[in-house]
């Protein structure tokens, strides 16, 4: 009479759902049957699991919408398309030419853009100074002479027109 | 047009869903609409109830099928077709869960104290009906029940415990599913459905 209504161990409540299952083998479901033959417990156990798995019917089966199978067969239909275009060898050598076309335009770019670049930048002190080396180097003479006029008047003079244009000429003189 | 990739000694080449797979690896799309027609409302089903959002489920339904048929070129039989499905099924359940997870702790931060948190709505419908025999509620609020019900368990509970009902997996495949064994499947199957009696045991007629 005790047995009867002897309490479960967890192992058995959970070989319970596999046995309602049919996942036990032959000896685990003798030994469950053999428990259910004495255990009230187990019994009411048992049948309140299955009942409750039962009540799972209930639940709502979704179907899908009319167009689901047409829109799913479209969808990859289109994807298939772009990937059999992608596949193609003259897209792959389009592609190709593309890629290369576009960057030797690039690199033009660039060089135009470095050029108008440098172009349009303000000259350093440096590049003005290169620029007016000739005149740098014989600053402190031109300095000495304080006036440019005097320079004016004898290149103007028919001496210095008439000078030899060699200088060793000028010396032997 | 038949299969003619088959592998000796393939034991899921006797499935017919495989044998279409692989008459769609050659490139035949009627195969494939096959597929679709056959297990749509099954994948819908599922997705609906683990995610509770019918237009979500036809997205997600959509997409399980894009996936299979993208790894078309690769496919191999390894599996059970409605194995192989379920398991990216339930990949992309994890996936979304996992976004869905993500954007809500942007928007309410990870705090989960406050007033309304403290105690789940479903939790007092649930304790106010709790004394109503399954006969004397209706349809619709046994549907909400049972949702109810299945909502207090967790993703891979529910993904087990769909599969068991309503594809009449057995363990193995479902361990497959799930990715893990057979064993844990067992004590998946055994909790998520001691709570479900827990929860359901006062609509029950016995």
């Amino acid at each position: 009479m005790v047995d009867k209504l002897i309490r479960l161990t967890s192992e058995q409540r959970s070989s319970f759902v596999a046995y309602l299952d049919g996942e036990l083998d032959e000896q685990q479901s003798r030994q469950i049957e053999n428990l259910l033959a004495q255990n009230e417990v187990a019994r009411h156990d048992m049948e309140s699991l299955a009942a409750t798995w039962e009540l799972l019917d209930e639940m709502p089966r979704v179907k899908a919408s009319e167009s689901f199978s047409q829109k799913t067969m479209e969808t990859l239909q289109l994807e298939n398309r772009e990937f059999s275009l992608q596949d193609q060898p003259w897209f792959q050598q389009s592609k190709r030419i593309g890629t290369l076309l576009l960057g030797t335009v690039l690199v033009l770019a660039c060089g135009v853009l470095g050029f108008v670049a440098a172009r349009s930048l303000p000259p350093s002190a440096e590049d003005v100074m290169i620029r007016n080396y000739a005149l740098l180097k014989h600053l402190d003479q031109y300095q000495e002479i304080g006036s440019t006029e005097f320079l004016d008047r004898l290149q103007r003079s028919v001496e210095w027109s008439r000078r030899p244009a060699n200088p060793r000429e000028r010396d032997a003189r | 047009m038949s299969a003619s990739t088959q592998i000796p000694g393939n034991s899921y080449l006797s499935d017919p869903d495989v044998q279409l797979m692989l008459l769609v690896k050659q490139g035949d799309d009627e195969a494939f609409a096959e597929l679709v027609e056959t297990y749509q409302d099954r994948v819908i089903s599922i997705f609906s109830n683990i995610l509770d959002d019918p237009s979500m489920a036809e997205d997600l339904a959509q997409e399980t099928f894009l996936r299979i048929y993208r790894a078309r070129s690769g496919y191999e039989p390894q599996a059970k077709f409605s194995t192989w499905l379920f398991h990216i099924a339930n990949n992309l359940v994890s996936n979304t869960r996992r976004k869905k997870k993500y954007r809500k702790e942007i928007q309410f931060g990870t705090g989960d104290t406050g007033p309304l948190s403290t105690r789940p709505p479903e939790k007092n419908l649930a304790e106010k009906s709790a004394l109503m025999p399954a006969r004397m509620l209706d349809k619709d609020e046994l549907q909400k029940m049972i949702r109810q019900a299945m909502e207090t368990l967790n993703d891979k509970q529910r993904m087990a415990v769909l599969l068991n009902k309503f594809e009449d997996m057995s363990y193995a495949d479902i361990a497959e599913t799930l990715e893990t064994t057979p064993t844990a499947v067992k004590s998946l199957l055994a909790r998520a459905r001691e709570n479900l009696r827990e929860y359901l045991e006062n609509y029950v007629q016995m």
